[in-house]
């Protein structure tokens, strides 16, 4: 290992690492502001200037390649004065001055009441006090005079888009929060504007981040070493009093997070590895340092959900906080015994097929495989699934089997790929930190070729958009492996994007581009997501899949929806046979075979939930059916006050701890199965952790999977009477059963469009409708009203909606709870 | 008292108080003007009044610190500081305020002391320069002792200067036109040059008046502050203003607002400005 002289002492350092990484590989604290350790160095701030014997002036640390025998000093008087000139300037357009008060401490005191200030003029009215990096800096430089008084900027505090406030009064011009926008989410909102002396953080013509169509990740929050960008949610809270290390609860990334606790309540999330020690927090008694296990998959990165929309779902007032029983038409709060006894007394009634449970994918493994083995043991129903969103197609028994055997490629891979194929997902809403690796291996020069219905945004950035009609996927990857069979002489592809072919075909021309590139660009990873597993196709798909990906030796890499669809499917909460899924109980509770419901985190919207003679519900919040018609509504605890495992898409089991205590009266899922088998009398319930119920799983035999009688799938072909498919996509804006959009404030403004329907120009022209008219969008099974939008990146009869599952749709109803797709007609509204 | 809280309106009358101004003058500062005849036509220096920012808001005191008798018109300085002032900071001309009650509170004692000495801060600045015009119409030679952090932080100083014999302007970090230094501190260095100062009045955050009263507590001089803890009502029903002054409980909203700052219990003081700081951060981010 080659070694370099720090301050006189020879020390060892990894080869390719700066001079920063160097001393800091060694223990040695150079101090720095505009470092990042996920941002590239710019050496912007100038803190981290050293001398290095041989070279002329002091250059920064964390720009100078570490040498071996490289001679290097990090503190010597000059580079002491120099750091305190250095941070002065930066401090002079800073309100700094409790920084250098002496009164500071004492006035700490007494100024704690007024720090909620609308504009922050000092730390005691800032949000960051405590935690803010020039804080620690003044100390650590030894600043304790000013010579400058401050220049105040004066520019008003931005507070109208969603989420956190941006008051550049505070900026110090780091350049953090645009390189990680620019560089590592590569969405790029936030650039420097203006010049010299009147250079500013900002947007594209100093818009709202809103109207810049921001992702709201919060990643440039999460980097500012100041107060100048901060969540409005947990403004005032302070220094949180520990951090505990968790799993992200909506998607299948999985991300790792830190969940801010102060007083027993979640206060604040940061993705692991995004807050600097620094920051004086990581280094706190009890504090994430003490859980971290290598480097998180997400990098110090999460999306708007997970950054954003946690703290108002553990703590929203409206969250169901004790058990509840009808009486006298009303639901009223009652005890765990209460309830458990009214349970007891009613579900004996209702063994055998007459009793069905409904379980979120959003359930950690061990409350999906508690509440299935109550459902098939005690109650000894066969009724159970979950809507992994498995739509109602003849071989759901070998789809099931097919995504169990799944095994991902890590998501990391996708950065080491030369070319990646997206079929049928959006993974900017989806997933919103794979599709940022998506972006950084485009950006790396990895070549992207996305199989999507309509000219997707993602498709817009793809190097080849294969058009393909829904449900032909399968015919389409053929065709494409057919051509990679043919593609033998390497050669430079094209970059020119294919336009929309007339009806929607894909052309002979875009696939062979496909195979080109597939053929010169390797190693190649293959992403799919619910356009694939939720199609009626999707068995056919998912072999033509793995066939493609054995003929290119890619990854394959399955974007399921939910958090632990993985594991949900793994726990046995899952239908094997057509009769008992999704859409069989709901045939069963309208013709009224089913006459007792289990909902554990899932609401299926219909009326015929009138017709149950008991329904149960456990979770988070009322929707307004459950207040309608429900029996019993018991209490759960959410992800930050239980422990358990996410299975996330690549496979891994996560564990996670309880952050917080119980919020109310609120209880696992787990332990409510086990504590309803045990009020039945049942043997076998007797866990006393989610680790028991782990250790009981593991040790499972997989149910076996059904054997459906195969047929061919029937294709969707258009009718006469409904000649639109109409593609529906899921959001990603729900959890369990609920929409995030309604509890989370701000939510609502991003990207949850659900009153609008897209069509094609020609289809507009043909009914006469108009961007902005009112349509009615009507499937056999019911209608909706939408907004119409034209979308020239739709061909003719197909349309386009976002739909939040937990809202339900009135064109779902009694029929294919998972599908994407469904045939509607469309009229104008005229009235 | 007189009390613009009007929940029916007469016929083609909106109910409450019109804004007639709304300006922020500094970071956090705003003054508010608004028509209160009935007000403007009694308020003395050191009065104050309670309003609410709509009908679903707290009530909430602040001290008048301008006022047009012929016009009819009240301008108070507000800092905004919580849920309640970010209500009000956003309102505009035009709009109104259900609640506007005063004049509340006893005025500050006016007569000629010889020279009185001013001190301010934050929305002090305001709240104390009535008391500025009064005395020097009374005689006095006024001496308006100016702080802030910083000179972006000051606002009114012509407004000083037009009414003060002198002003002596301090700023924490130097800025121009500011002395470098606290205002407590050049206030401890004026009484050391031993210039005979009659009376001392303070008006600002809690601390400041508190270091105020630090610095003068040697010197003889009687110094008054104008308290502000939690008040409700303002007329001395809740209690929930109360101080203990020379060791008798006061009520900040009947008795004062102004104290003698060498006899306030000022740990109390500050103990009792606390009690709500966790549903206070809870109010304003769900706001």
């Amino acid at each position: 290992m080659p070694t370099i002289t720090l301050n006189n002492l020879s020390v060892p350092f990894t080869p390719g690492s700066s001079v920063l990484e160097a001393a800091r590989q060694n223990g040695v604290r150079i101090p720095t502001l505009c470092y990042h350790p996920i941002l590239k160095s710019v050496g912007a701030c100038r803190l981290c200037v050293v001398e290095v014997d041989g070279l002329r002036g002091f250059p920064t640390a964390c720009t100078t390649p570490a040498a071996d025998g490289m001679v290097v000093r990090t503190d010597t008087p000059a580079l002491r004065s120099l750091r305190r000139e250095v941070l002065s300037l930066i401090l002079s357009e800073h309100p700094y001055t409790c920084l250098v008060c002496d009164r500071h401490d004492r006035c700490a005191e007494w100024q704690v009441t007024i720090r909620k200030a609308a504009v922050t003029t000092g730390c005691e009215n800032c949000p960051k006090n405590g935690q803010c990096e020039l804080q620690t800096l003044v100390d650590e430089v030894g600043l304790s005079l000013m010579p400058y008084s401050i220049s105040y900027r004066g520019l008003p505090v931005e507070k109208k888009d969603p989420f956190f406030d941006r008051d550049y009064n505070l900026c110090i011009l780091c350049g953090r929060c645009v390189r990680v926008c620019q560089d590592v989410r590569r969405t790029g909102t936030l650039a420097f504007i203006q010049r010299g002396s009147q250079t500013l953080v900002g947007t594209a013509f100093d818009k709202s981040h809103l109207e810049v169509d921001c992702e709201f990740c919060g990643s440039c929050v999460d980097v500012c070493p100041t107060g100048a960008l901060y969540d409005k949610r947990s403004k005032w809270e302070g220094v949180p009093e520990t951090t505990a290390r968790t799993v992200c609860p909506y998607c299948s990334v999985g991300c790792e997070l830190d969940l801010w606790i102060k007083r027993g309540k979640v206060v604040g999330v940061r993705p692991a590895g995004a807050v600097l020690p620094t920051g004086g927090l990581l280094t706190a008694p009890g504090g994430a340092a003490a859980n971290t296990d290598g480097a998180p998959r997400n990098n110090g990165m999460a999306c708007v959900r997970g950054r954003f929309g946690l703290v108002e779902m553990v703590h929203a007032p409206d969250r169901v906080r004790h058990p509840m029983l009808r009486k006298g038409g009303r639901l009223i709060e009652t005890s765990w015994e209460d309830a458990l006894a009214f349970l007891a007394e009613k579900l004996p009634a209702y063994r055998g097929e007459s009793f069905a449970l409904l379980a979120s994918p959003h359930l950690t493994s061990e409350s999906a495989y508690a509440l299935q083995k109550f459902a098939r043991q005690v109650m000894g129903s066969g009724n159970v699934d979950s809507p992994t969103a498995l739509p109602r197609i003849p071989r759901i028994g070998e789809l099931v089997d097919r995504l169990r055997a799944e095994r991902s490629a890590p998501l990391r891979s996708l950065l080491d790929a030369r070319s990646i194929v997206v079929i049928g997902a959006n993974p900017r809403l989806s997933h919103p930190v794979a599709a940022v690796y998506i972006r950084q291996a485009q950006a790396a020069g990895a070549r992207l070729i996305v199989v999507d219905p309509r000219r997707s945004e993602l498709a817009k950035r793809a190097d080849v958009w294969l058009p393909v009609k829904p449900g032909a996927d399968a015919a389409l990857l053929q065709e494409l492996r057919q051509a990679l069979a043919r593609e033998t002489i390497p050669g430079e592809p094209s970059n020119e994007q294919h336009a929309l072919p007339q009806g929607g075909a894909p052309q002979g021309g875009a696939v062979a581009q496909a195979a080109h590139c597939l053929k010169t660009a390797s190693p190649c990873v293959i992403l799919y997501g619910s356009g694939v597993t939720h199609s009626l196709a999707a068995v056919e798909t998912l072999d033509a899949i793995h066939d493609l990906a054995g003929d290119l030796q890619a990854g394959v890499i399955p974007l399921f929806g939910a958090a632990n669809t993985l594991g949900v499917l793994d726990a046995g909460a899952v239908a094997v046979d057509e009769k008992q899924n999704y859409a069989g109980i709901v045939q069963g509770i309208a013709n009224g075979e089913i006459k007792a419901l289990y909902l554990a985190g899932e609401m299926p919207a219909l009326d015929e939930l009138m017709k149950l003679e008991l329904l149960i519900v456990q979770d988070h919040f009322l929707s307004p059916n459950v207040a309608e018609y429900a029996h019993a509504v018991l209490p759960a605890a959410s992800f930050a006050e239980v422990s358990g495992t996410l299975v996330n898409f690549e496979g891994r089991a996560q564990h996670f701890a309880p952050a917080i205590p119980p919020v109310g009266d609120t209880r696992p899922d787990w332990w409510i199965a086990a504590a309803l088998a045990r009020a039945l009398g049942a043997d076998g319930f007797t866990y006393s952790s989610a680790a028991d119920v782990w250790q009981e799983l593991d040790e499972q035999e997989r149910p076996p999977v059904g054997q459906a009688a195969s047929r061919p799938p029937s294709a969707l072909d258009s009718q006469a009477d409904y000649p639109f498919t109409l593609l529906l996509e899921r959001n990603a804006y729900a959890y369990r059963s609920s929409a995030l959009t309604d509890h989370i404030k701000g939510m609502e403004l991003c990207k949850a469009d659900e009153e609008s329907l897209y069509l094609s120009v020609e289809d507009a022209r043909r009914l006469a409708v108009a961007e902005g008219d009112l349509v009615q969008a009507t499937s056999p099974a019911g209608s909706a009203t939408f907004l119409a939008h034209l979308s020239a990146d739709l061909p003719a009869t197909l349309a386009y909606a976002s739909i939040n599952p937990a809202h339900g749709s009135q064109l779902f109803v009694g029929m294919l709870p998972g599908s994407k797709v469904c045939l509607v007609k469309i009229d104008k509204v005229t009235s | 008292m007189e009390t613009h809280e009007c929940k029916t309106t007469t016929a083609g009358h909106p109910a409450g108080v019109e804004i007639l101004e709304q300006r922020m003058l500094v970071p956090n500062v705003n003054v508010l003007t608004v028509r209160a005849p009935a007000i403007a036509r009694k308020i003395q220096p050191g009065q104050f009044i309670i309003l609410r920012a709509d009908e679903r808001a707290e009530r909430m005191p602040l001290t008048v610190s301008d006022w047009d008798r012929e016009a009819g018109t009240v301008s108070c300085v507000f800092m905004q500081v919580g849920t309640s002032t970010q209500k009000l900071g956003v309102l505009e001309p035009g709009d109104r305020l259900p609640t506007f009650v005063g004049p509340l509170g006893h005025p500050l004692e006016m007569a000629n002391f010889g020279t009185v000495v001013l001190t301010s801060g934050c929305y002090g600045i305001g709240a104390l320069y009535p008391a500025a015009r009064r005395l020097r119409e009374l005689g006095n030679h006024v001496i308006g002792m100016v702080e802030a952090r910083s000179n972006f932080l000051l606002y009114w100083v012509e407004k000083y200067r037009s009414v003060c014999n002198e002003v002596i302007i301090s700023t924490f970090d130097g800025s121009k036109p500011g002395k470098k230094g606290e205002g407590p501190v050049h206030l401890s260095d004026l009484l050391a040059t031993g210039r005979k100062i009659d009376r001392i009045i303070g008006v600002g955050c809690t601390f400041m008046m508190y270091e105020t009263a630090r610095s003068t507590r040697n010197s003889g001089v009687k110094t008054i502050v104008s308290l502000n803890p939690i008040m409700i009502d303002g007329t001395g029903m809740c209690g929930a203003c109360r101080v203990v002054v020379g060791g008798e409980t006061k009520f900040a909203c009947v008795d004062g607002p102004d104290f003698d700052a060498h006899q306030i219990d000022w740990e109390l003081l500050l103990s009792r400005r606390k009690p709500y700081m966790e549903a206070e951060a809870v109010s304003i981010e769900n706001w």
